[in-house]
């Protein structure tokens, strides 16, 4: 007996003894999920395993590797979003990057909360009301944060572009068009509402179920309607709502958020389908971005041999996820959630391809929001100042229109591999990223220019 | 009005040719072999994959080989799976079913289900007529739409093949005794039936973009028009893509774009209700 005893306590304090150098020794975990049967799910994938890998290669983070947990396919299915969180908590993840919609992240929002030993990150949600939590309940939901601006920038990075262009062309009447889903339904109702009172016409709208093949009805509706540009807000049908304008020849430019429209294989996949589109995306004039953002499209564009090469919404914002978590973490000095908490409050990055960061509690409406400093100067300083009313929600989210080599500017950068007869995706606004202007596809006569112009 | 009606018209009546294209091998195969075959629809799928790949490379080539190859892929689709399970109607439903399933798997393994693939139309352009737009590539799918669908009406009534493909279904042991080969007859019309998919495919994956779900709303579409035109007739689907591609671009245009399927559907479901004959067929089962 006293054998055993002795035994035992000799264990046990071997244990005590060697327990700090063995729980700094295991791996970080990272947990990934979200629909991974299409390229939304990859686009969370890609860029984790890229830049984990190389921080692996690096020595780790605090000198601990990092492991990913998953990725759990989450499809597009609520439950399987629920399903997907529990399997990644039970495995005592450290941080997870989430690339579920926002549908299927309203019913994540309770759970979230209630594992304030996990931090979560949503890449792809951009519902405000999501957020109003963390300002109401901190203490509760402050493990959420989101890298997508939320509503407000959504609209502000369409409207402002459109607001340009109308003062430029004389465009003035606004047609409507969203998914029928949850992430489209704030930013519809600031199209209906705002729009007007910024001198613009909102002649028309429609709400699309997200299993439409056909856009062409919509069109229609659009040019009956008399619109100078159309409003999109899409992610599912973006890619067939572009090919199909450009097959029949729609004079109507558009002007919004499309999905999956600028990865890099749209152009082929399209068959230099352009049209007049201009869209959010994240990887267009690279020569106008950081080097590290430009050097890591080189990396991912190179990494694959199938699509997605390029990130569409969710990629850029998983880039930041990472980048912001490991410095956090590297300044914390401690995988700790609270202390990095209070780090990734200091995030904030004016080379992002969408500019912005986060702040905390006390700073403004929307803490762990992605958000801007409101004094335009101010948003391209590394530290700008922080504190309440000094802040709104990033709409800084580049806009893009694909063009044939002939007709976009000669300095666009080409990814590695690229034919040279391959489309280039121009950046047009916000013009401290801009590599040209928009420009109008051939099958627009100069009638039909001057008569859209003069409107 | 006047203009939504004239565009009703002239985009029904080309719609109709295309569906019309889609569905006859359909009704032919569901009427011979008293059965619905659901994975017709996804070998569509499969033409329009065969087509975006193949026209990279060869471009406008692409579509006789498309055509030959989805016939011959519906025919070896009959001899491996159909063949044996023919007898059972049940069977076939269930069984297609799966098969439809694990071509859509796989193709979403292959191509995702977010990506669209598209190709230009192999004779581009448009025309205006009366005021409607149209894309010269999709006049002449409905000018071969039309022209396949008279040709096999012709083929029905004055060869011996089409007079057997109408006669199977009206007894099929009467046929066996006058010496029908009825296997024979079914991989005739299954390949016939691919064909018929592969032009099909070309078309509608054109207008509408290739991926892996492309081939859910071609199934309501055939399988409306084969329930309101009636098994196995050829008049029956004429009529019955007539009114189901006039109503669906009438409901698009006039009401709300988002009623298509459901008005398409309701239709479907009212002739199995009061009509389940069709309008000049066979009843199932």
């Amino acid at each position: 007996m006293k054998r055993i005893f002795l035994i035992l306590t000799i264990l046990s304090l071997f244990l005590i003894l060697t327990y700090p150098a063995i729980a700094e020794n295991k791996p970080i975990k990272i947990g990934i999920m979200g629909p991974m049967g299409d390229a939304t799910g990859l686009n969370v994938l890609r860029p984790a395993e890229l830049m984990i890998k190389k921080i692996n290669a690096e020595g780790g983070l605090l000198g601990r590797q990092i492991e990913i947990v998953g990725p759990y396919d989450t499809k597009w299915e609520p439950a399987e979003g629920i399903r997907a969180f529990e399997r990644l908590k039970a495995a005592k993840v450290d941080l997870i990057l989430s690339g579920i919609v926002d549908d299927s992240e309203a019913g994540l929002l309770s759970r979230i909360a209630a594992s304030d030993d996990i931090i979560y990150f949503s890449e792809f949600a951009s519902t405000m009301t999501f957020m109003t939590n963390v300002k109401k309940k901190y203490n509760k939901f402050k493990n959420y944060f989101m890298f997508t601006p939320i509503d407000i920038g959504m609209y502000g990075c369409v409207e402002e572009p459109a607001l340009m262009l109308s003062k430029q062309l004389g465009w003035k009447n606004v047609y409507l068009m969203r998914e029928d889903s949850v992430w489209t339904e704030g930013v519809g109702e600031m199209v209906l509402n705002e729009t007007p009172t910024h001198g613009l016409n909102v002649v028309g709208f429609d709400v699309i179920p997200i299993d439409a093949k056909d856009l062409t009805p919509y069109f229609r509706k659009a040019e009956k309607a008399g619109a100078d540009m159309i409003y999109t807000f899409f992610s599912s049908f973006g890619e067939a709502a572009a090919s199909q304008a450009w097959d029949i020849k729609l004079k109507i430019p558009m002007i919004g958020h499309n999905g999956v429209l600028n990865d890099y294989g749209y152009w082929k996949r399209s068959r230099g389908a352009w049209g007049p589109l201009i869209t959010t995306s994240k990887w267009g004039s690279l020569e106008k971005h950081s080097a590290e953002w430009r050097d890591f499209m080189v990396e991912w564009s190179t990494s694959y041999d199938d699509d997605p090469r390029t990130p569409m919404w969710l990629g850029e914002c998983t880039w930041k996820s990472i980048k912001a978590y490991k410095e956090a973490v590297e300044r914390a000095g401690t995988t700790e959630t609270d202390a990095v908490i209070k780090e990734l409050e200091n995030t904030y990055y004016p080379d992002a391809p969408t500019m912005g960061g986060f702040y905390g509690p006390d700073e403004g409406d929307w803490p762990h929001s992605w958000c801007i400093p409101i004094d335009e100067k101010a948003r391209f300083e590394k530290n700008p100042k922080r504190g309440a009313g000094l802040w709104k929600p990033s709409n800084m989210i580049p806009l893009t229109q694909w063009q044939p080599k002939e007709i976009a500017p000669a300095s666009t950068f080409l990814l590695p591999g690229t034919p040279d007869d391959y489309g280039r995706l121009v950046t047009i606004w916000p013009s401290h990223i801009a590599g040209g202007t928009f420009q109008y596809p051939p099958y627009y006569t100069e009638e039909d220019i001057k008569k859209l112009e003069h409107k | 009005m006047l203009a939504d009606i004239i565009y009703v018209i002239i985009y029904g009546f080309v719609f109709a040719s295309l569906y019309g294209i889609m569905t006859v091998g359909f009704s032919f195969i569901c009427g011979l072999g008293g059965f619905y075959d659901i994975a017709l629809p996804a070998y569509l799928m499969v033409g329009a994959f065969i087509y975006v790949k193949l026209s990279e490379y060869i471009g406008g080539w692409a579509l006789p080989i498309t055509v030959i190859s989805t016939g011959i892929i519906c025919l070896l689709h009959y001899l491996v799976f159909i063949k044996r399970i023919r007898e059972d109607a049940f069977v076939v439903f269930f069984a297609t079913i799966f098969i439809a399933l694990i071509i859509q798997s796989i193709f979403e393994y292959f191509f995702t289900t977010s990506y669209i693939y598209n190709y230009p139309p192999l004779i581009s352009g448009h025309i205006n007529l009366l005021g409607v737009k149209l894309s010269k590539d999709l006049i002449v799918g409905g000018v071969i739409g039309w022209i396949a669908l008279f040709g096999l009406r012709y083929m029905t009534r004055h060869t011996n093949i089409g007079r057997a493909i109408i006669a199977i279904p009206q007894s099929t042991l009467g046929s066996r005794i006058i010496g029908i080969d009825i296997t024979r007859i079914q991989s005739f019309v299954y390949f016939l039936g691919g064909l018929l998919l592969g032009t099909g495919a070309y078309f509608y994956g054109g207008y509408l973009g290739v991926n892996s779900h492309m081939w859910s709303h071609p199934l309501i579409i055939m399988f409306t028009i084969t329930v309101a035109g009636g098994l196995g007739s050829i008049d029956g689907v004429i009529l019955a893509t007539l009114l189901i591609g006039i109503l669906e671009v009438a409901v698009v245009t006039l009401i709300d774009p988002r009623l298509r399927s459901v008005v398409i559907l309701m239709v479907g479901l009212l002739i199995l209700i009061f009509k389940p004959k069709g309008f000049a067929g066979k009843r199932i089962g």
